[in-house]
């Protein structure tokens, strides 16, 4: 026992107690997963299934174009499982969706049909707290499903824009929310800091565009191409489309096909990324998606896979643009809505330094109405020919 | 391979993913407005013997207001033909004609064709029918005990 009157021992000993004190309760269980994919699906089989007309009304109400009715508000309640899942998911900064881009085309994306449905409740939800008068939670639930939308991804184009419509409708859930609730500035200010961060990490379409290339290239390999044919001409079999394309000069011509889809790409990741006005860049993205269909034309045989593939990519610009520019008209619209609960009337013009109209370039138009507010683009939705505009109303 | 062979292909190919079709013939809408005609166009050469076709061609020949009208009436049946074909090929564009299995309708391909068919509400459309079929939601106690016991 002379040993423990070395005071270097002693306090040797109690550090080793002191952390096994410590990290035994930390060991006796596995943690939590820190993939909030894997949350996300374990919010899915826990939603019980909504059986018609539950399931149109569910997504009518989430859309706003019905009032709630008991059957909306007992299924959303039992949804709190899945509810409290997707929340402790949306704070994670990591979601692997497991996607087996392997696959190419044949890629199975199951989750985005159920990330629309986990979307719909959760804004049903905002909107049952928002009946009760619970705005600012209300509002926490929207910033909730935008940070899903973040997780949604922007892996593949078709999740790059399942995001965005999911964006949308929280967006139109929010509008509707401002316009009802009285002027709660700490929730104000509370949203106004959530969307400037969510703001900074917008799904990025040159991402989804560089990986849209990368499995398209791999696929477009001769023990590849059949599948790829396969999903662009179901009714063609494997064999029959292999006997084509060695008959235009197999691995030779895949070859050539590859450089053109490569070159195409390149070309619009160029364009989007450039620092050109949305018309200047809209013009040129109109010029590169006609060359495939006049190569094709002019009996280029290798632009046939770029003309089959890259239309689903046409409007994606747009609506990149669209999307921005709905959630900058909502960021401009809770800067109005904080001076109208610090000052009691709205400003006369906007603020300096607010989101832009990205169709413009500009800042919205600004008009009060006998509601509330308009905020207006100055500049045209050229894929839809015509100018948005977004409608906020102000509670008397 | 012949030029023309792999011409029919690559259009194949691209108008799955393009609509390249030229405006058409409404047949259907014509066999409603004109229906006697539409009868004489379906029966009419059945009902004659050659004979009478044969003279009918002569009379054709002959006359100009006639050769006009034959015309038309060629182009009214290739038109029904055409229509025909494309009703066809709009069926088997349709994802869910052949999308064998629930799942193959959340496939890349399957999302990619409903968008380019239809744009975001396409899309948005076939993930709601998707999450229809296949949210299997929540078994209760109730159901578990039914299952168990047979």
């Amino acid at each position: 026992m002379s040993v423990l009157r070395n005071n270097r021992i002693r306090m040797l000993l109690s550090a080793l107690l002191l952390t096994l004190g410590v990290a035994v309760p930390v060991l006796a269980y596995p943690q939590d997963p820190d993939n909030a994919a894997l949350l996300y699906y374990q919010a899915f089989l826990s939603c019980p299934k909504a059986e018609e007309p539950l399931d149109t009304q569910l997504r009518d109400f989430a859309d706003g174009k019905i009032a709630l009715n008991k059957e909306i508000e007992g299924y959303v309640e039992s949804c709190g499982s899945a509810i409290k899942l997707a929340i402790a998911a949306s704070e994670l900064r990591e979601c692997d969706w497991g996607l087996r881009y392997s696959e190419g085309f044949s890629m199975i994306l199951a989750h985005l049909a159920q990330i629309r449905t986990l979307g719909h409740i959760l804004i049903a939800d905002a909107r049952v707290m928002a009946s009760r008068g619970e705005y600012a939670e209300a509002l926490a639930r929207c910033v909730t499903v935008l940070k899903i939308t973040r997780h949604v991804g922007d892996k593949t184009l078709i999740s790059t824009l399942v995001g965005w419509a999911v964006e949308g409708t929280t967006y139109r859930c929010i509008q509707d929310l401002l316009g009802q609730m009285p002027g709660d500035v700490k929730a104000l200010e509370q949203l106004r800091a959530d969307l400037t961060l969510l703001s900074k990490s917008r799904a990025s379409v040159r991402n989804s565009l560089e990986i849209e290339r990368e499995v398209v290239l791999e696929q477009m390999k001769m023990e590849k191409v059949p599948d790829l044919l396969k999903d662009l001409d179901p009714n063609r079999s494997p064999e029959e489309s292999m006997k084509l394309i060695m008959e235009y000069g197999g691995e030779a011509f895949l070859e050539q096909c590859r450089g053109h889809y490569s070159k195409f790409m390149t070309s619009v990741m160029s364009i989007i990324e450039s620092d050109a006005s949305y018309a200047e860049a809209h013009r040129r993205i109109t010029e590169a998606f006609e060359q495939p269909g006049k190569d094709q034309k002019s009996k280029k045989k290798e632009a046939m896979f770029t003309a089959s593939i890259t239309p689903a990519i046409g409007k994606v610009y747009g609506l990149m643009i669209k999307a921005t520019t709905h959630a900058n008209a909502v960021r401009t619209a809770v800067e109005l809505y904080i001076a109208k609960g610090k000052t009691g009337r709205l400003p006369e013009t906007l603020p300096a330094g607010m989101p832009k109209d990205l169709f413009s370039g500009e800042d919205f138009e600004y008009k009060k109405t006998e509601t509330g507010f308009m905020l207006k683009c100055r500049g045209k939705d050229l894929d839809k020919d015509e100018i948005h505009q977004y409608e906020f109303k102000v509670p008397k | 391979m012949n030029e023309q062979k792999d011409e029919k292909w690559l259009d194949e190919l691209i108008s799955r993913s393009i609509d390249t079709s030229e405006p058409k013939f409404d047949a259907e809408q014509w066999k409603q407005k004109h229906p006697g005609e539409f009868q004489a166009l379906v029966e009419g050469g059945a009902r004659r013997p050659l004979a009478a076709r044969f003279g009918v061609l002569s009379i054709v020949m002959r006359s100009r207001i006639a050769q006009v009208a034959a015309a038309a009436v060629l182009v009214i049946a290739v038109g029904l033909f055409i229509a025909r074909l494309d009703h066809d090929g709009q069926q088997q564009g349709e994802p869910e004609q052949w999308a064998k299995s629930p799942a193959e309708m959340v496939t890349s391909a399957s999302l990619r064709t409903a968008y380019n068919r239809g744009g975001m509400e396409a899309l948005e459309e076939q993930c709601d029918r998707a999450a229809r079929i296949l949210g299997q939601g929540l078994l209760s106690m109730k159901d578990v005990v039914d299952e168990s016991n047979g």
